[in-house]
């Protein structure tokens, strides 16, 4: 009898000693992912099957959009638009040093070259610059010009974009204080 | 036991449970809502890494990504369309022909194209379809990295674009039709309304079709936003600031206020003006409602599912001002400073890890320094600059270098982040020094043995530092490879910007060639080349010829010049010690042969020294004592040896060998004669001659007879003369009577008795003397 309870104890003690060491080493797992990022688990892999059944679904449609869109391999539907004088807009202003920042959104055009004059009665400067594209609208990048430069009264700024052997031209005046 | 067999099963559980997800989590980063930064969608730092993958990596990246749509196989492109097709029609082979892309199918992977460098309306040469790869063709791995090296750009973020901007998209595409290619990025493909189908369409310029160009085209734009942004003219998102960016095209989606932090950031809303609204976010990997746009959020979304998050360790700690060193050249001795400015553009403090100035030489570590714990204030700089004297020549690499615990230890290549595509590492090749500027020249320039001779180079030390080179000699072997070296200099240091001179002196003791070059030791370490020379013509090894010395300068000469046998002759040469030392030259003599080939040596002259400029006369004597033909040369012993050929002489007419000859003596100088000259038989005949002893020593004749024969040959000598020596220089006559006594020729000649026999030849005749005479004798 005694024998039996002393067996009892020991294999309670076995217990306890086999609980705790679990316990640590799930501490010491979940430290480690912690540590090292890998949890909170987000999404879990069957989300994450559902969302590339979801992506592929949305690839399908757009390849098959994509294809119908072309008639052919030659993409003459990718012509580009011939752009005009109203697709340039021009805006100035006078920063807080007083040079001048001249802002040019230019519609349809693809690449090119900007070259923007500005002149009074008496000077007359230039600057050029590549058209930087932008799939909403493009720009001349860009044109700023010192204070030191442009003496007080009124300057007519001309901006000519040539692109693809199309020029066009565009004219403000600005008035200097 | 069962528990021991638990708690070990626990463990290993444990593990692969941690190993597991840690798996998991290199393979799959799902994204959610909740995770959307509207102005932070990738960080500067990984937007810019252009070393983020190499060419193989994105290969790799590429074969692992095709087949991953629709009804693919991963890693397989369906190049022969064989495979249902997900768009209906049948196969898609067959949809490929109705649609005018007949099979075969050209995957990204396997894609290679002619770079497009200028734009302009043909789609450049490809192996799409089957076609061979042209010449000059890059794969489109290729052609991304190139992109991104060119434009410092991310592999990473031009594939995430081409999966987000391409039909297909490419990237996973595994039966792609060619058009897909043309515009792939979107690049210059502006946005334009299409009055037919009322709606926005992208009109793609043509002179940027193909998939090269767009490629490159799409890198280049995100650059020039990045470098342009700030400037006051720029129209577009702007970093650091409040701004309104749209929904969708139509102006009725309306627009949100977004303070962008950031320049990658601004680049994404330029290159794609729209963010994504909450129906898109809501539904991450499908369609949101009517103004949902999804460039941005699927750039955000693929970029995390392929590579990870879009924040990097430290993201905001970026290289401010390039690597750069304090000297455009480098040579051994110089003491090198290099430099480089980091900045934490983040609003708070960060502990940018170890950084440093690492460097390899010639391959081998030669680190500058570092230091841990570099807190970089918020929106402050730091400046890290480490200093290092170069000892060594070669190739020098140097390179930032840091540590980050947090991102795994070194990241040199990538932390930290190289937006500005600044200079990270530099090379240099570090020039030798000191050089020997001065070759090695001799004192005398053509010097004797046993001269002394100094040797001197110098070598210039041309960096600001003093150099310490160890021991400096030079290296020498004698004519037969013995070690000669030059006295060594210990423990040479020369001074900064300054020239040492090596000067040091040695009896070179034998002539012939030697051999020498500048020796350095240093390091428990012998080295032969250093220190180098400043150019070729300058002599850091070489040869060199050292004259004989002493030399027969007055040859063998004999007094008298033409000796006589038995004469006492005088034998001199004259040996010249031309060097600045004295010479033992040992035991000189003339060796001498008889014509009988006997030693008639003339006497040593022991330990014969000759001093410094000096000449010796060698003068010996000896009686030479037969006639004839002697030979003879200066011997010389020296160190138990016998050399023949020592000294030798200053010129070929100066003669340290050669014969004589010894005159005959002493000799019969007046012929025999009788008295009287016809006798008559019976008379008293006296018989006489003369002999005369030139030489300057007496000489035994022995015993002299005139020998007579009468007509029937019986001997009739006349009377001896016994103990006949002739003293020096005096003629001796024989003079002896008797009577003949029978008439008839007699024959009389003069003969000689000593040690036992008689010898009718020894006494020679002088030139028309007669020792044998014919005597009538006549009748009574």
């Amino acid at each position: 009898m005694k024998i039996k309870k002393i067996k009892k104890s020991i294999k309670t003690r076995n217990l306890l000693i086999l609980a705790g060491v679990s316990l640590i080493l799930v501490l010491l797992a979940l430290w480690f992912t912690h540590h090292y990022q890998l949890w909170p688990f987000l999404p879990s892999i069957e989300t994450t099957q559902q969302t590339q059944e979801l992506q592929n679904n949305s690839d399908s449609t757009n390849k098959k959009n994509f294809i119908d869109s072309k008639t052919s391999n030659s993409d003459t539907n990718n012509t580009t638009v011939e752009p005009t004088s109203s697709d340039i807009s021009l805006t100035s202003q006078i920063e807080n040093d007083g040079s001048l920042t001249i802002f040019t959104r230019l519609k349809n055009y693809s690449d090119g070259t900007c070259n923007l004059t500005i002149s009074n009665n008496d000077t007359k400067y230039t600057q050029t610059a590549p058209i930087l594209f932008q799939t909403a609208f493009s720009t001349c990048a860009g044109f700023n010009i010192k204070s030191d430069v442009l003496a007080p009264g009124t300057w007519q700024v001309v901006l000519t974009v040539t692109s693809k052997g199309i020029i066009n031209t565009k004219t403000i005046n600005v008035e200097m204080k | 036991m069962i528990y021991k067999k638990l708690i070990i099963l626990s463990i290993i559980g444990t593990l692969l449970a941690i190993g597991s997800i840690y798996f998991l989590k290199q393979n799959t980063y799902a994204v959610t809502a909740s995770g959307w930064k509207a102005g932070a969608i990738i960080d500067d730092s990984l937007f810019m890494d252009k070393d983020s993958m190499s060419v193989t990596q994105i290969q790799s990246f590429l074969n692992s990504k095709v087949g991953t749509g629709s009804n693919g196989i991963p890693g397989q492109c369906d190049t022969n369309g064989t495979r249902a097709s997900e768009l209906g029609g049948g196969t898609r082979a067959q949809y490929g022909s109705v649609n005018n892309n007949p099979a075969p199918f050209t995957c990204l992977k396997d894609f290679w194209e002619v770079p497009k460098t200028i734009p302009g309306p043909a789609i450049p040469d490809n192996n799409y379809g089957g076609k061979p790869i042209p010449s000059g063709a890059r794969s489109a791995a290729q052609l991304i990295w190139d992109a991104a090296q060119k434009y410092n750009i991310s592999p990473n973020v031009l594939l995430v674009k081409l999966g987000t901007e391409s039909a297909g998209p490419l990237t996973s595409d595994d039966w792609p039709f060619l058009r897909q290619y043309t515009y792939a990025m979107g690049a210059h493909c502006p946005d334009v309304w299409d009055e037919a189908q009322q709606r926005w369409v992208a009109k793609c310029d043509p002179d940027y079709s193909g998939f090269s160009i767009q490629i490159s085209e799409a890198a280049s734009l995100l650059r020039w936003y990045l470098d342009s942004m700030t400037q006051s003219w720029w129209p577009y998102r702007k970093p650091y600031q409040i701004n309104s960016i749209k929904w969708n095209i139509p102006a009725s989606c309306g627009a949100a206020n977004v303070f962008i932090e950031n320049k990658a950031t601004a680049a994404l809303y330029t290159y794609t003006p729209y963010q994504p609204n909450q129906a898109a976010l809501n539904n991450m990997y499908g369609l949101g409602d009517g103004c949902s746009a999804y460039g941005n959020r699927n750039f955000w979304r693929t970029y995390s599912d392929w590579f990870g998050p879009t924040t990097a360790i430290n993201g905001s700690i970026t290289i401010s001002k390039g690597l750069s060193i304090d000297k455009s050249s480098v040579i051994v001795g110089d003491t090198v400073t290099a430099t480089y400015e980091v900045s934490n553009s983040a609003g708070y403090d960060i502990d940018a890890g170890v950084l440093g100035v690492c460097a390899r030489l010639n391959g081998a570590n030669y680190d500058f320094g570092s230091k841990g714990q570099n807190i970089i204030l918020a929106n402050g700089k730091i400046v890290v600059s480490y200093t290092k004297q170069i000892n060594q020549a070669g190739e020098l690499t140097i390179y930032t270098c840091a540590y980050l615990a947090q991102a795994g230890g070194w990241i040199s290549n990538t932390y930290p982040y190289n937006i500005n595509s600044l200079q990270k590492t530099t090379t240099i090749q570090v020039q030798d020094n000191p050089l020997v500027t001065t070759g090695v020249a001799l004192s005398p320039a053509n010097p004797i043995a046993g001269q002394t001779v100094t040797a001197t180079f110098t070598v210039t030390n041309a960096s600001s530092n003093p150099i310490d080179i160890g021991s400096l000699f030079i290296a020498t072997r004698d004519p037969n490879g013995n070690n000669s070296d030059f006295p060594t200099d210990p423990n040479v240091t020369v001074p900064a910007n300054s020239t040492y001179t090596y000067s040091k002196s040695r009896i070179l003791t034998i002539a012939g060639g030697y051999s020498f070059y500048i020796a350095d030791y240093r390091n428990n370490m012998w080295y032969r080349s250093y220190p180098k020379s400043s150019t070729d013509t300058i002599l850091r090894q070489g040869t060199i010829q050292v004259q004989d010395n002493p030399l027969v300068t007055t040859g063998v000469a004999l007094s008298p010049a033409n000796p006589i046998a038995g004469q006492t002759v005088t034998a001199t040469f004259t040996v010249t010690n031309a060097s600045s030392n004295p010479i033992d030259i040992g035991s000189l003599f003339i060796a001498t042969r008889d014509p009988n080939g006997n030693n008639s040596d003339f006497p040593t002259d022991p330990n014969v020294t000759v001093p410094a400029n000096s000449t010796y006369t060698y003068s010996k004597s000896r009686i030479l004592t037969i006639a004839g033909g002697y030979s003879f040369y200066i011997a010389d012993y020296r160190n138990a040896t016998w050399d023949l050929s020592y000294p030798k002489s200053s010129s070929g007419s100066i003669l340290r060998k050669g014969t004589f000859q010894v005159q005959d003596n002493p000799l019969i100088t007046t012929s025999v004669a009788t008295n009287p000259t016809n006798p008559i038989a019976g008379q008293t005949v006296t018989a006489t001659f003369t002999i005369t002893n030139a030489s300057s020593n007496p000489i035994d004749i022995g015993a002299l007879i005139i020998a007579a024969r009468d007509p029937s040959g019986r001997n009739v000598d006349f009377p001896m003369t016994e103990n006949v020596t002739i003293a020096a220089n005096y003629t001796y006559t024989y003079s002896k009577s008797r009577i003949l006594a029978v008439a008839g020729n007699y024959t009389l000649f003069v003969s000689r008795f000593k040690d036992g026999a008689w010898n009718s030849n020894y006494l020679k005749v002088a030139v028309g003397i007669n020792k044998s005479i014919t005597v009538q004798v006549q009748q009574q």
